[in-house]
């Protein structure tokens, strides 16, 4: 090992820095060579003026404003962690099986409901809208009156909201009975007041569930009869 | 090792308990100040990173090996923060500073007596005109061997170097050293 090697071990000279065996060697090699005896002499210097550095330790001027700022900060912390913790809770929930299970049971559930209607209620219109398109009276046809015997029906046909809607004349009440001329109903059902009137009808006037309606519905059709009369008669003209 | 009552506080601030972890602050708050001032030369930088190493800490209880020493824990996310702040002071001075405007900065640094340190000022100054122009690794185990006083095995658990990669910067730095404060503060005399 030549001096430029030992001169590199005499900058590591404190505590653990060194084998054992490179102090011996190092020790060996000073007691036959004065240039590295003289080098670890100026090194010496150096090392107490390092260890003067160490001594004076760095203080904080305000270690309270220090203490202060960081718990604050992890309090806010701990806050923003028990929220989440909760979240992570409620989630868990809900992603326990049997809660998985309830939920999309009740949403199909839902949504089954709200399509069936849905479906229901425009297809009973496109009824309504297939017979309104239809031909009213083909050549040569009897003009028929229809007579229906509904309490229901009656009480909706006087109503103020229906006489407000009504073609005039349309609709007459006479023996307990609604009569009501075929291309009469054509050209109600034509008029783009129908669907005003099915709007509020159902409404206001008969506050009727599905239930109720198809109640009344059947009430009607078993309750018609018609008046077959002449063209010449005119009698609703 | 760590001791029992450290051991005590740290478990229990895991758990949550702020009481606790007041109490380890309180404990070990002056030596990761000291680090920090002793790396960046600068109080309010060190105090900030003092704050953000102990936050960081709060939120990483849990990861606490229970084989290691507290305080190496400590000092490593204070060096990691503080590197992190000397290459974004590096940064910007290269962006910000002309070569002329560096000089005169440095020129009003040095200049005081290294035998009578009277003041943090005085001692952060003379800490960063003889640190401050090394590479980042001999400073870093420059200032936690010679000025923070650690093991060399310590050192190397902080920085995440080999025992032998920590002695070569050291080597390298206290040569660096040893020459500035030569030139200086005409303090000792280099090999002729």
């Amino acid at each position: 090992m030549n001096c430029d090697n030992y001169k590199r071990m005499l900058y590591l000279s404190r505590d653990g820095e060194l084998s054992n065996r490179e102090v011996e060697e190092l020790t060996r090699h000073l007691q036959s060579c004065e240039s590295c005896r003289l080098e670890r002499e100026r090194i010496g210097g150096f090392e107490t003026t390092i260890r003067q550095l160490r001594l004076f330790t760095p203080v904080a001027e305000n270690p309270e404003l220090i203490t202060d700022a960081i718990l604050s900060s992890v309090r806010s912390e701990k806050s923003k962690t028990i929220n989440l913790h909760l979240l992570e809770r409620l989630l868990d929930m809900f992603s326990a099986p049997q809660v998985r299970i309830a939920a999309s049971a009740f949403i199909l559930l839902t949504t089954g409901t709200f399509l069936f209607q849905y479906i229901t209620f425009f297809a009973n219109i496109h009824a309504l809208e297939l017979a309104a398109n239809s031909p009213v009276r083909e050549a040569g046809e009897e003009n028929v009156t229809y007579a229906v015997k509904s309490e229901q029906l009656q009480e909706i046909v006087q109503s103020r909201e229906a006489r407000q809607l009504l073609i005039p004349g349309a609709v007459k009440v006479r023996g307990g009975e609604v009569i009501v001329n075929r291309s009469d109903i054509a050209s109600f059902l034509r008029s783009t007041r129908f669907r005003d009137l099915a709007t509020s009808v159902a409404a206001t006037i008969l506050h009727l569930d599905k239930k109720a309606m198809d109640h009344f519905m059947d009430n009607l059709t078993g309750n018609v009869r018609s008046i077959p009369n002449h063209p010449s008669q005119g009698a609703h003209r | 090792m760590t001791d029992e009552a450290t051991r005590e506080l740290i478990s229990r601030s895991a758990a949550g308990d702020v009481l606790a972890f007041e109490q380890l602050v309180r404990r070990f708050q002056s030596y990761a100040f000291a680090l920090a001032m002793r790396l960046l030369c600068n109080p309010e930088e060190a105090k900030d990173v003092v704050q953000e190493s102990f936050i960081r800490l709060w939120k990483n209880l849990n990861r606490f090996d229970q084989k290691k020493t507290f305080t190496t824990w400590l000092y490593s996310i204070v060096t990691n923060l503080a590197l992190d702040r000397l290459r974004a002071i590096k940064r910007n001075r290269r962006l910000f500073i002309s070569r002329d405007e560096e000089s005169k900065i440095d020129e009003t640094l040095d200049g005081f007596d290294l035998h009578e340190i009277h003041s943090q000022r005085e001692l952060a100054s003379i800490i960063k005109t003889l640190t401050g122009e090394l590479p980042l690794k001999q400073r870093l185990v420059f200032v936690l061997r010679d000025l923070q006083d650690l093991t060399v095995e310590e050192v190397a658990d902080v920085t995440g170097m080999s025992p032998g990669s920590v002695k070569t910067n050291l080597h390298f730095a206290r040569r660096r050293i040893r020459r500035y404060l030569v030139e200086y503060y005409r303090v000792g005399s280099l090999e002729s």
